[in-house]
């Protein structure tokens, strides 16, 4: 065959790995470079915590958690506080520790995080409110991408999904996650 | 003059499946994914530069620059699309194609997908054969 042929496919392949750089950064649609994707894909529904009440932000399964996980512009913010969040946490999450007794944790949060950001709130799974709780908070600040992964903590680490341990970004890092 | 609108027909084609992708390249890498072919931290790269080797390959075609490498290319995705979708078939797994949209309401059925793909094999085969001097066996 054609050497020729061959180097100019590749220059080809070269070219379109460029571009697809170049649209993964201006496109708000895009994934990750490395994504994280389980041997069988996740196809359980959301859960619902019992105090859930109409006009709160959606909530998403953990198979819906992954696809957002795998997306480039998404942040996974935990409303636990720094102990539980420094044990483990979703990785790239920053902590938002709801119950801090800090407020200005809070204020620095919301004022550092633009209103259109895509944010997912989790806290531990079925005993714990706080995703909820921050996620109304936000809401009703005018955030208004943000959705809730009740499952949480929990069904994230059962799932074996990524995680990563100690302070990789507080709150109000809008860093990459 | 039949080759010339055969690589007008697969430059379409081609064009038409890229525009789905680029403008939603984490829905095609979840349709990716969802075929369980690639290793998962290849999915993304791979989502993400397809689409644009489709459009680069379409161009080939359309403006006869590089078109024996297009030509090998479009061949070459081709066969590969062609395979992942027989593998996902014998799997038996119910997934999208995210061939031509990444809407995940429309649904389509992956024989047809496969059936599609080697109709356009069939278009596009004739492209490497082409008399050009220099080309792939000449």
């Amino acid at each position: 065959m054609n050497p020729k042929i061959i180097s100019q496919s590749l220059a080809i392949v070269f070219l379109a790995l460029v571009f697809g750089a170049a649209n993964k950064y201006a496109n708000p649609n895009s994934p990750k470079w490395i994504g994280y994707y389980p041997v069988s894909s996740l196809t359980d529904t959301a859960k619902i915590p019992e105090a859930a009440e109409e006009g709160d932000p959606p909530y998403i399964s953990v198979g819906e958690a992954l696809d957002f996980f795998n997306r480039e512009d998404v942040m996974f913010v935990d409303a636990r506080d720094e102990w539980d969040y420094e044990q483990g946490h979703i990785a790239g999450a920053v902590n938002m520790p709801y119950e801090s007794e800090d407020e200005s944790i809070l204020e620095d949060f919301l004022s550092n995080t633009p209103k259109d950001q895509l944010m997912i709130i989790y806290c531990n799974g079925a005993e714990c409110d706080l995703s909820l709780y921050l996620g109304r908070t936000l809401a009703a600040e005018g955030f208004d991408a943000v959705q809730i992964f009740f499952g949480g903590w929990s069904d994230w680490t059962l799932k074996d999904l990524p995680t990563q341990q100690s302070a990789a970004g507080g709150a109000g890092d809008n860093s990459e996650s | 003059m039949l080759i010339l609108a055969l690589r007008i027909v697969m430059a379409g084609i081609f064009l038409w499946a890229a525009q789905s992708k680029i403008i939603d390249p984490s829905g095609f890498a979840k349709a990716v994914s969802n075929y369980h072919i690639l290793p998962g931290a290849l999915v993304n790269i791979f989502a993400l530069t397809l689409a644009w080797v489709e459009v680069f390959v379409a161009f080939g075609l359309l403006f006869g620059v590089w078109r024996h490498s297009s030509a090998l290319l479009l061949n070459l995705m081709l066969v590969v699309f062609t395979v992942a979708l027989l593998i996902a078939i014998s799997k038996g797994v119910d997934i999208d194609c995210g061939c031509f949209t990444q809407n995940p309401d429309v649904k389509s059925s992956l024989w047809e997908a496969f059936a599609r793909d080697l109709g356009f094999l069939a278009l596009a085969l004739p492209l490497l054969f082409t008399r050009a001097r220099g080309f792939l066996w000449g």
